[in-house]
C-alpha cells in the first residue's frame, strides 16, 4: 500500500477554541489530504468544481461506493443543485474512486467500523469521523455563524501546516 | 541593457493589464447579447435589460425553490457588494462586477450557475430576460 500522504493542517481555532471543541492551545489533528499536484485524470476537474462551494474533501475519506453514489445525483446534492455535464462528472468520479478510502491510497483507519452494507454520503457519517469529532455531535454545534456546518472542516483545520 | 529589458517588461505588463481590462467588459457584453438574442426569439418587442428588475429578482424570496435556499441572499447576502458564504462555509467573492471584474465573462460558467441556482432558488429555469436583467444589475454594482 502506498503510504497515505498527510498534509499537516494543524493550526487551530485560536479565536474560537470552544466552537471547535478544543481546549485553549489544543491543535486539531491533521486531515489526511492527498497532494493535489501532479494531476491524475479528473483531479483538476475535482479541485475546480467541488471547491467552488466547499473544501475539496479528500477522496480518501469515503469509500469508492460512496463517491459513486454521490456523483450519481449531483443535481440533488445536500439541498443544492451541483449538477455538471456528464464527461466532467465521469472524470471526477474516476478520480475520487481511484483514490478512495478503500483504494490503494486509502487508510484502514478510515474504513474501520464501516459495515460493508453501508454507503454513507457524508464524511460526517463515517464511523472514523464520529470517533474523533464527538464534540461536534453535540446538539446546536454547527449552527453558529462561525463554523456554520460540520462540513466546514477548514474552520478548525485552517491549514497553515506544511506539506506531509 | 538591463534597464531596457525592465522597461520592456513593464510595458508588456501594462499592455497585458490593459488588454485584460478591455476584454472582460467585451466578454460580458457578448453574454448579454446572447441573452438578448434569446429574449427576442420569444418577444419581438424586447427593448433591453433592466438593472432595477435584476435587483428585484436578486432580492426576491420566491418560495418556489428548495427550502435550504429561499433566495439568492441565502449565500450572496442582500448586497452584491458583500462577500457571500456557501452553506458549507466557503467564502464567495462579491457578485458586483466592480469588485469582482471577472464575473459574467465566461458563458459556460454563467450557464452552469444559472442552471443550478435558478433551480434551487426559483424551482425552475430562469428566462433569458431574467438572466440579462440579473447580469445588468451586477454590472452596475
Amino acid at each position: 500500500m502506498k503510504p497515505l500522504r498527510l498534509l499537516a493542517l494543524g493550526v487551530m481555532c485560536a479565536a474560537l477554541p470552544a466552537a471547535c471543541g478544543l481546549a485553549e492551545g489544543e491543535t486539531p489533528r491533521p486531515v489526511p489530504v492527498r497532494a493535489t499536484t501532479g494531476g491524475p485524470a479528473g483531479e483538476a476537474d475535482f479541485a475546480r468544481e467541488c471547491s467552488a462551494c466547499h473544501m475539496a474533501y479528500p477522496a480518501a475519506l469515503l469509500p469508492a461506493r460512496s463517491w459513486r453514489a454521490l456523483t450519481s445525483h449531483l443535481s440533488t446534492h445536500f439541498g443544492e443543485d451541483a449538477s455538471l455535464d456528464a464527461p466532467t462528472t465521469q472524470r471526477i468520479t474516476g478520480y475520487l474512486v481511484s483514490h478512495a478510502a478503500d483504494s490503494s491510497d486509502g487508510s484502514p483507519g478510515v474504513m474501520r467500523g464501516l459495515p460493508a452494507g453501508q454507503t454513507p454520503e457524508r464524511i460526517t457519517d463515517m464511523p472514523f469521523w464520529r470517533r474523533i469529532h464527538d464534540d461536534l455531535l453535540e446538539p446546536g454545534v454547527g449552527t453558529g455563524p462561525g463554523l456554520r456546518s460540520a462540513a466546514n472542516c477548514m474552520h478548525c483545520h485552517n491549514g497553515s501546516g506544511g506539506d506531509d | 541593457m538591463i534597464r531596457r529589458s525592465a522597461m520592456a517588461f513593464s510595458l508588456m505588463l501594462l499592455a497585458g493589464g490593459t488588454a485584460l481590462a478591455a476584454t472582460a467588459p467585451a466578454a460580458r457584453q457578448s453574454i448579454l447579447d446572447h441573452y438578448a438574442a434569446e429574449a427576442r426569439k420569444t418577444d419581438a418587442g424586447f427593448k433591453g435589460f433592466s438593472a432595477a428588475a435584476g435587483q428585484a429578482f436578486f432580492l426576491a424570496h420566491p418560495g418556489t425553490g428548495r427550502p435550504e435556499t429561499p433566495s439568492c441572499s441565502t449565500c450572496h447576502t442582500n448586497s452584491p457588494r458583500n462577500q457571500g458564504r456557501t452553506r458549507a462555509g466557503k467564502t464567495l467573492a462579491p457578485m458586483a462586477v466592480s469588485l469582482s471584474p471577472s464575473r459574467f465573462t465566461d458563458l459556460a460558467k454563467v450557464r452552469k450557475w444559472f442552471a443550478r441556482n435558478c433551480h434551487t432558488v426559483y424551482g425552475r429555469v430562469c428566462t433569458p430576460v431574467e438572466k440579462g436583467n440579473f447580469i445588468t444589475f451586477m454590472a452596475h454594482q
